[in-house]
């Protein structure tokens, strides 16, 4: 099977999170739980329900990844953008700082 | 008033009956039918069955019978029907199912009910302004983030509304549609 | 403008104070998140794919400097140093914490805005031309309706969990710049025989997957109606609406399933009953909030007739500006000035917060303090003497806001898509810009002439594609992006849907197909005179679709 990771939004904040191998939400998806059987996979969704019981995080996920040469890379375009940010160059170029009102 | 309003810590009945007043006793019971009710004082059916009931039985019996709405129900055959029932009950199987609040200004604000009008289910505290003003007199309420915020009376009421409603009087000078809370 | 009282002040506080108590709540738990969306949904808090997303309703997108000047300080504090204005004439924020989102709401109420109902399933912020009060082709100026409907719809307690969300446009002018025809509910404000006020209704218009052009079910409402009338059509549509599914949830459906007829019946039997209710508008309201818009006093500049044209004479760029992006006021002497939020290869709808504060003092200075946010996703100075025009450009020019495309093929509309929304099927900034790189030149999108790209990234049609001369739809297929489009499609006094041509293209497709589309119009117009739609109008589908996909095989 296609192996899978859990990911989420997190409450406060709304930044994109992963479930770490170490039970720990994380900014990055290095070091993220992997589940590679049906068996760890149901653990990592009962994770993300608890993890959204304990309102620490929202909208939790099991998103499909393929490991490619050591680097995760998710099947789904969708998810490869919530891991590189937007794909234009969104923010604004900045003159010398203007008079902060 | 049940004791359960003055205490904070205190464990909540698991319902509760609530009014502008404050909480209050429910003499209501909620039925099938009259035959099932037993000798309960004051019955709550629902709309199929009491439309069933005779017009005598509802006017002459000695027991008050209201009766229970949902929102996919039609309110139109108790309209001329309005001056025999004690109580309507509204219902909110959940708190975005907005249905109800329309009923409810049909009835108070066109129809002049005058009994009790009632909310029932998902009621959240979140939503008891808007059910006041639209013509809610009780909230049967089992939330207890909501019996706790009602039991301090603290519901974030803005201090104006741009809207004609229940509870709410017209300033002098100001807009048509504008109303502040009635002291 | 309208100006805040100390009602309007006091309800906006305590709406404030209310939701940092919802915030509170869901923050230590005891809401939960089932529970709290709906709140924050109705306060403008959306979650997208990297953030939450905050949108702040800028009421029939008028602003002042002074609010201007605020919505750029937000970006820089709680931001990411921008902000994106919609197609609903409103404000969003990528990047906003939830926990900050209540000093936001704060510092937007110290210059008299919100973000109430710019989501959820009520009444959303209503929208009116954005050449309102200035368009020399208007009857009157929509705006006072908009304030009166905005006020009556805030916090509804019988509308505030209607089926589906609920969207209302006010144009006063026959040239219709507010698509009114794809709203829940459009106005036309106009007058009878007796020259008074009144509206022509029009009721289920919609986008998302199912679009419909609404019926006019009413042609002459007279204005003290408004609310009673208004409040007629949503109470039907609150009580009978579907809410069964929420792709069938909207009036239109309801419009659809009901009949027009049957379903004005309902509507009109409502308002009989509602009529001579308190919600009749007493003469002197409208008045009193008509006072609010009234035009400015304009000083006479005639000097701006020769200056002007100079100044064109002497700066070609400036003179490509003018034309394109400066269209009559009322008052010769003055012009309503176009501010592209589309540069050449940009964002669709981008401000920097250096922008917006640029844009706030070029409007106090020159613009009597006044700046609208137009549904195409650009803003408008709409008050500029002629004789001022240059210097704006200048200052435009010199923070990339001058660029000359509005109503031109680079002018596009496209919703945030897949880079940030989180129900995107495709992306559609990238699209955008592409399109936008491949026509840029100047002699190129003059040739072209008028021709709308609108481009949403799912069915939800945020961007408007339907309603494009050109739409393009982003979907997904196993896995890639694939764009479908449609052609025809239009949201002026007459309201198109746009045909879907046949099978969608690739990502790296798409802008070639879109070229083929334009070289085909350039090919069979009758003269430059006729626009993309009017000849499309005149010869239909066939010859594009033969452009894209080869000549017709009689299977297909
Ligand atoms: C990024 C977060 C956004 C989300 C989650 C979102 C969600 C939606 C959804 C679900 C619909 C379909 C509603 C229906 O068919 O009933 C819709 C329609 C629409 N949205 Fe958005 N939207 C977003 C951003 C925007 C933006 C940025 C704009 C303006 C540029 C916008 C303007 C519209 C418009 C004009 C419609 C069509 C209204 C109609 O169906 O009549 N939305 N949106
Ligand atoms: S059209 Fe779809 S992708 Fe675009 S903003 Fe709307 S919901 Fe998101």
């Amino acid at each position: 099977m296609t192996i899978k990771v859990l990911t989420a939004n997190r409450l406060t904040d709304g930044e994109v999170v992963w479930y770490g191998a170490d039970g720990q939400w994380r900014e990055t998806i290095e070091g993220v739980s992997i589940a590679r059987d049906q068996e760890a996979a149901a653990e990592l969704e009962a994770a993300g329900k608890a993890a959204m019981g304990a309102n620490l995080v929202v909208d939790a996920n099991l998103i499909d990844v393929e490991d490619r040469g050591g680097e995760l890379y998710p099947l789904r375009l969708r998810e490869r953008i919530r891991i590189s940010g937007p794909t234009i160059d969104f923010e604004p170029r900045r003159k010398p700082a203007a008079s902060a009102a | 008033m049940s004791e359960a309003t003055e205490q904070n810590g205190k464990h909540f009945p698991e319902k509760q009956l609530w009014g502008r007043e404050g909480f209050r006793d429910d003499p209501y019971i909620e039925a099938e039918s009259l035959e099932v009710a037993g000798d309960a004082p004051a019955v709550i059916l629902p709309l199929a069955a009491w439309l069933g009931l005779d017009d005598d039985v509802r006017r002459t019996s000695n027991r008050r019978i209201g009766v229970f709405v949902a929102p996919g129900e039609s309110i139109d055959p108790l309209l001329d029907k309005l001056d025999t029932v004690p109580l309507i009950a509204l219902q909110f199987p959940a708190f975005n199912d907005g249905r109800s609040y329309s009923k409810a200004e049909i009835l108070k604000g066109r129809h002049g009910f005058k009994g009790e009008l009632r909310a029932v289910g998902d009621v959240l505290v979140d939503q008891v302004v808007f059910m006041l003003r639209a013509g809610f007199d009780t909230l049967e309420v089992t939330n207890p983030v909501a019996l706790k915020r009602l039991s301090a009376s603290d519901l974030r009421d803005t201090p104006g509304y741009y809207q004609p409603g229940r509870g709410s009087a017209k300033t002098a000078g100001g807009f048509s549609w504008r109303r502040t809370p009635a002291a | 403008m309208y100006r805040y009282d100390e009602f309007d002040h006091a309800f906006v506080a305590a709406r404030v104070e209310q939701f940092k108590d919802q915030v509170e709540r869901r923050l230590s738990g005891e809401l939960t998140e089932d529970q709290f969306k709906p709140l924050r949904l109705m306060n403008g808090v959306y979650l997208q794919l990297h953030a939450y997303m905050l949108r702040v309703a800028v009421p029939y997108g008028t602003l002042s400097g002074r609010q201007m000047r605020k919505l750029g300080h937000i970006a820089r504090t709680y931001d990411r140093g921008y902000g994106h204005f919609t197609t609903r004439q409103n404000i969003q924020y990528n990047w906003p914490a939830l926990a900050d989102i209540p000093k936001i709401l704060d510092e937007l109420a110290e210059v008299e805005m919100h973000a109430m109902q710019t989501s959820g399933n009520c009444i959303r912020n209503v929208t009116a031309d954005h050449f309102s009060g200035v368009a020399a082709d208007e009857v009157a100026d929509p705006r006072p309706f908009a304030e009166i409907l905005r006020q009556w719809s805030s916090l509804h307690p019988e509308f505030s969990y209607l089926p589906r969300k609920f969207k209302i446009a006010v144009t006063g002018a026959e040239h219709d710049r507010a698509a009114i025809q794809t709203h829940d509910i459009g106005l036309h404000l106009k007058k009878n025989e007796a020259g008074e006020l009144g509206f022509a209704v029009y009721v289920g218009g919609g986008q998302g997957r199912t679009p419909m052009v609404a019926k006019k079910i009413r042609d002459f409402l007279p204005a003290e109606d408004l609310l009673s009338y208004t409040t007629a059509i949503v109470r039907v549509y609150n009580l009978h609406g579907r809410r069964d599914n929420k792709y069938k949830a909207r009036i239109k459906i309801l419009v659809h399933e009901t009949g027009v007829e049957e379903l004005t019946r309902q509507i009109e039997a409502e308002w009989q009953a509602l009529k001579e209710s308190d919600l009749k508008l007493p003469q002197g309201d409208i008045d009193a909030i008509m006072t609010y818009f009234r035009p400015p006093v304009l000083p006479e500049r005639p000097e701006g007739w020769g200056a002007l044209a100079a100044a064109k004479k002497a700066d070609a760029g400036f003179a490509a500006w003018v034309d394109q992006n400066v269209t009559p006021h009322k008052n010769p002497d003055y012009g309503v000035v176009t501010i592209s939020l589309k540069p050449i290869g940009g964002i669709p709808g981008d401000a920097s917060a250096e922008q917006m504060e640029l844009v706030a003092d070029i409007a106090e200075k020159y613009s009597q303090d006044e700046i609208r946010v137009s549904h195409e996703q650009n803003l408008v100075l709409p008050h500029v003497a002629l004789a001022d025009l240059h210097a704006v450009y200048e200052l435009l020019l010199a923070d990339g806001l001058a660029t000359a495309n509005a109503g031109l093929i680079t002018d596009i509309i496209a919703c945030p898509g897949l880079d940030y929304c989180a129900l995107a099927n495709a992306r559609s900034i990238p699209v955008a810009q592409r399109i936008s790189e491949r026509f840029g030149a100047a002699e190129r999108q003059a040739e072209i002439g008028e021709l709308k790209i609108k481009i949403s990234g799912c069915i939800n049609a945020c961007g408007h594609h339907h309603v494009g001369h050109i739409g393009i739809l982003g979907v997904e297929k196993k896995g890639e992006e694939l764009y479908q489009i449609t052609l025809g499609g239009s949201a002026d006094e007459i309201t198109t849907v746009g045909e879907i041509t046949g099978r969608g293209f690739s990502s790296e497709e798409v802008v070639d197909a879109i070229e083929k589309i334009v070289d085909t119009y350039l090919g069979l117009r009758t003269s430059k005179e006729e626009n993309f739609l009017a000849a499309y109008r005149r010869v239909g589908a066939a010859p594009f679709k033969e452009a894209l996909y080869g000549p017709v095989s009689r299977a297909a």
